[in-house]
């Protein structure tokens, strides 16, 4: 079985999204910020005439905010019809994996559980498959609590 | 196969949709052959289809269904409440097969639990009732008449939901990109004729969006076409008798708002049923006719869309409430004492307040009124109730007639934009022009404006960007807006800056967002500023700023003075009339504002009539000898009985009249003069269009008049005069008039065939002719001709006939 995804940083490490679930990666140069909202929402984006709800993954997974320094890249994903920019430190390749994502005994540790779907090996190495809608799950569970 | 398919199981559930409501009407009356026919077209084309789908188990039932119908068309079985029954129930069973079919359950729609119940039922339903069967010789007849022809619908096409967002979106990145290229072009040195193009470009994207926006409207009877038989449904449950009153005014609104208010306003419908309609014993004794009656009639005025909720029932007992809410603890007694009948009755809005004796599976759990009016709010509507105990209540929704469009106010806090609702902004009042006396109370602030004290926010704190106890600059330097929630209570809102009035078009946010309870939507600026809508209402609540029972709040003294001033002000609609002038009508009496064209309009000698829709209208307002060209704004007016059109330039706004009218002294289209704005403004009189320009609207429950109609001058000349009266005519089956159904017979009207044997010339031409009145049942019934009421009228005596038929006419009504 023969699955494109796309290589890119997160929360400090390298990780692997499925590209299916992505309708583009694109650069953001400003997000307003949404005030009283969760602080892993990042705020606001136009992407043309629609409207981007940025999020920051690495608040989710480690609690801590994603330095602001440079260029923002997102992945774009549609859930519900609304979409949303997951924020990248960095986006490195595209590459084809060839095999199920395994379980790993002893997991991935608690931030990282529900978000990833399991260990992929890809051409740069045993890499984490995270599964883009599984973390806004994680987004909205924290919401709801 | 599996579009055709597809098309075939979204017809059937849209004809369903549509008859609907034709069946409900069909059980109240099963001799009525208008709705039979209806209802045999649908199963006809039903079984039509089937038969090319090869859907053996629906076609069965359609089968069997047609059958029946096919009898009582010909007379040959009495349609009955069993028969009524056992035909709703395989409509029923046909709908939840097309819904298996749409599911994927292919097999469900072949195969399944067995039918020949149903088909059974069916067949002994008809053959029961036979015994007692009544020859449907009136319904026949009627079957002939043109009026009986289902209106022509013009041409359409379907389309998936998808496809029209995304055009419309398209159109939206057009037009960001137009504004992209706009800066760009302001800065460089740009030849004309790329100018030209510019602008026509521009134009052609106006036309776009306007047509873009128009797209997403539907007709309003969409939301209507159920009701019918949600209510006969519930009525049958809760055992009570009710009919259902839609008017739906030709009203269109957003196809995303009308699925935003389906739920509040079948909630709506269900409280009514269940608290407000009393058991048909109960209204015997409180003397009221048996069947309750709920009425649901929506109505346009400008951008907003007004939908009132009506029953005739017990009305909402306000101390009962009272004592429920002080015993839930939502008011305190020395609270209580001091509100108003209105604050009383606004306390079915509040969480947890239940005003049923018990709660039921319908209503009545607690959970309710305040949803809906949550929900209502959300999307910048309101909600207001109005109820008179042992009579009935009121419910008016008023909504804005797009949710993607809402005209905002944009202020600036922290360096953001951010959006109010123009609805919910009575005044702005800057900083610069005039010091507004601001007090420090607590860690509070209260603003004295206009004799009053109301509480004061700073947008900045509400939105944590500020403690709320620091001193903002937007306290020092920016501008305060005065919000009026739609409960009447007023609060001030402190900004850095007041931006913009604009119209912004709305999208939605995701639920991360919108579980704030700060924002309703967010909206790019045509330069590509981000616009974050306030959610004006959750703020409010969020600071208890709703006034129920909440009397210990600074704004109770000056509470007591405003309904004085409410009570007295009329809605009223501002225009520009053909002639320049200014001028008012009673907002309540216009039901559409709309666009048509001078070819639309035809002078006769009655009159100007102008064709709206698919009907004819009286025009009223264009002045003598004005330019018959182009485009004309028409206001269309109704009172429930008559309409009318009438011709202006523009609407300016609908406002709130509040000075007196001065009557003006000869009696006409103007009522009077009065004060708006510092200026006279000519107040129309509706009472009197209606009278001298409206017209009858065809109501559909006409009263019949039966005549000979083999006579050539009947039919040429007195059926007219008949019929513009307000009568159906059928013919007299003159071998056994009291056959013809004659219990719906108001008026007979024959050729006094005694004349000749008295005496009178025995030319036809100049016999009198014979009118009988058929008075209800309590008059004698359908064996009354020849009883004292018949009378001869001369058969050119027209004002004499006018003035039977208008009299006969009220006491049938």
């Amino acid at each position: 079985m023969k699955q494109p995804v796309l290589i890119a940083r997160l929360a400090g490490h390298s990780i692997a999204m499925p590209t299916e679930a992505i309708e583009s990666v694109t650069a953001i140069d400003r997000i307003v910020p949404v005030p009283g909202t969760a602080p892993a929402i990042a705020g606001l984006a136009p992407l043309r005439s629609q409207i981007m709800t940025v999020i920051d993954g690495a608040m989710i997974i480690t609690g801590e905010r994603q330095p602001a320094v440079g260029e923002k890249i997102a992945a774009v994903v549609r859930r519900n019809g609304h979409l949303y920019a997951l924020l990248l430190a960095g986006v490195d390749d595209v590459t084809d994996i060839y095999a199920e994502p395994v379980p790993l005994s002893g997991g991935f540790g608690d931030s990282w559980a529900g978000i990833a779907t399991g260990l992929v090996e890809t051409e740069f190495g045993p890499l984490l498959l995270v599964d883009p809608f599984a973390l806004l799950a994680s987004l909205h569970e924290k919401i709801a609590a | 196969m599996d579009d055709l398919l597809k098309d075939f199981t979204e017809e059937t559930r849209d004809m369903m949709a549509a008859i609907a409501g034709e069946i409900v009407a069909w059980e109240g009356n099963p001799a009525d052959r208008d709705r039979l026919d209806a209802i045999f077209r649908f199963v006809h084309t039903v079984k039509g289809n089937c038969g090319f789908f090869d859907l053996p188990r629906i076609e069965a039932l359609a089968h069997a269904a047609e059958n029946i119908l096919a009898q009582a068309r010909k007379g040959e079985r009495a349609p009955d409440a069993a028969m009524v029954n056992a035909v709703l129930a395989v409509l029923d069973r046909i709908v939840t097969l097309v819904d298996a079919l749409e599911s994927g359950e292919a097999k469900a729609a072949t195969a399944g639990p067995d039918d020949s119940a149903l088909i059974a039922a069916l067949v002994a339903a008809g053959s029961a009732a036979s015994a007692a069967t009544l020859p449907l010789t009136a319904a026949k007849t009627l079957g002939d008449a043109p009026a009986a022809a289902p209106a022509p619908t013009s041409r359409s096409i379907r389309l998936p939901v998808e496809l029209l967002d995304s055009v419309m979106g398209g159109v939206s990145d057009l037009v960001m990109v137009r504004n992209e290229l706009a800066r760009h072009l302001g800065q460089i040195d740009m030849p004309a004729a790329a100018g030209t193009s510019f602008d026509r470009l521009t134009a052609t994207l106006d036309q776009l969006r306007e047509g873009i926006g128009r797209m997403r409207m539907q007709r309003l009877d969409h939301l209507f076409g159920p009701l019918p038989r949600l209510v006969r449904d519930l009525s049958l449950e809760l055992g009570k008798d009710a009919a259902l009153e839609l008017d739906d005014g030709q009203v269109e609104l957003d196809r995303e708002m009308i699925e935003l208010i389906r739920d509040p306003l079948v909630h709506l419908l269900r409280n009514a049923l269940d608290h407000g309609i009393e058991l048909p014993e109960q209204r015997r004794q409180r003397g009221k006719p048996p069947q309750g009656c709920v009425a649901l009639s929506a109505r346009q005025t400008g951008n907003a869309i007004t939908i009132v909720v009506r029953d005739d029932g017990r009305g909402i007992d306000t101390d009962r409430l009272l004592s429920k809410a002080i015993a839930a603890g939502l008011v305190s007694a020395d609270a209580a004492d001091k509100m108003s009948e209105a604050d009383r009755l606004a306390l079915i809005f509040r969480p947890g307040l239940s005003s049923a004796e018990q709660v039921t599976a319908i209503s009545g759990r607690g959970v309710g009124m305040d949803i809906v009016r949550a929900n209502v709010e959300r999307f910048g509507g309101t909600i207001t109730i109005a109820s008179t105990l042992g009579e009935g209540t009121r419910i008016v929704l008023t909504l804005p007639a797009t949710l993607a469009i809402i005209p905002a106010l944009t202020v600036r806090v922290g360096g953001q934009f951010f959006g109010i609702p123009q609805s919910y902004v009575e005044e702005i009042i800057s900083k610069r022009a005039a010091a507004p006396e601001l007090t420090r109370v607590g860690d509070a602030r209260v603003l004295r404006y206009r004799g009053q004290l109301l509480p004061c926010l700073s947008l900045a704190a509400v939105l944590g960007l500020a403690a709320e106890s620091e001193p903002t600059t937007e306290l020092i330097s920016g501008a305060i807006i005065i919000i009026r929630l739609a409960s009447g209570d007023h609060f001030a809102l402190a900004v850095n800056s007041v931006v913009n009035h604009e119209d912004l078009v709305i999208k939605a946010l995701p639920p991360e967002i919108v579980a704030t309870n700060l924002y309703t939507g967010s909206s790019l600026l045509d330069d590509g500023q981000l616009v974050l809508m306030l959610y004006i209402g959750g703020i409010a609540q969020r600071y208890q700023l709703f006034s129920h029972g909440n009397s210990s709040s600074p704004r109770t003294p000056a509470r007591a003075a405003a309904p004085d001033a409410q009570a007295a002000s009329v809605p009223a609609l501002l225009f520009v009339g053909l002639d320049g002038q200014r001028r008012l009508i009673r907002a309540d009496s216009v039901a559409r504002v709309e666009q048509a064209c001078w070819s639309a309009v035809q002078s006769g000698a009655a009159g100007d009539r102008i064709v709206l829709g698919a009907a004819l209208y009286p025009l009223a307002g264009p002045p003598d000898g004005f330019a018959r060209q182009g485009e004309l704004i028409i206001l269309r007016c109704t009172d429930g009985v008559r309409s009318f059109a009438y011709a202006i330039a523009a609407v300016i706004d609908t406002v709130e009249l509040t000075h007196a009218v001065q009557p003006s002294a000869s009696v006409g289209a103007v009522a009077g003069v009065t004060l708006f704005e510092g200026a006279p403004v000519e107040f129309l009189d509706s009472h009197w269009l209606f009278a001298h320009v409206g017209q009858r609207i065809n109501a559909a429950p006409l009263r019949t008049c039966a005549m000979d109609l083999s006579d050539g001058w009947t039919r040429s000349f007195l059926v007219p005069v008949v019929e513009a009266a307000g009568y159906r005519v059928i013919d007299t089956d003159s071998a056994n008039p009291a056959a013809a159904n004659g219990a719906d017979i108001a008026l007979m009207i024959a050729s006094a065939d005694d004349a000749a044997a008295s005496g009178e010339p025995a030319d036809p031409a100049t016999r009198p002719i014979q009118v009988v009145r058929f008075g209800d049942a309590a008059q004698g019934g359908p064996d009354g001709i020849g009883a004292p009421a018949a009378q001869r009228i001369d058969r050119y005596d027209r004002q004499a006939l006018l003035a039977l038929l208008l009299a006969q006419g009220r006491q049938s009504a």
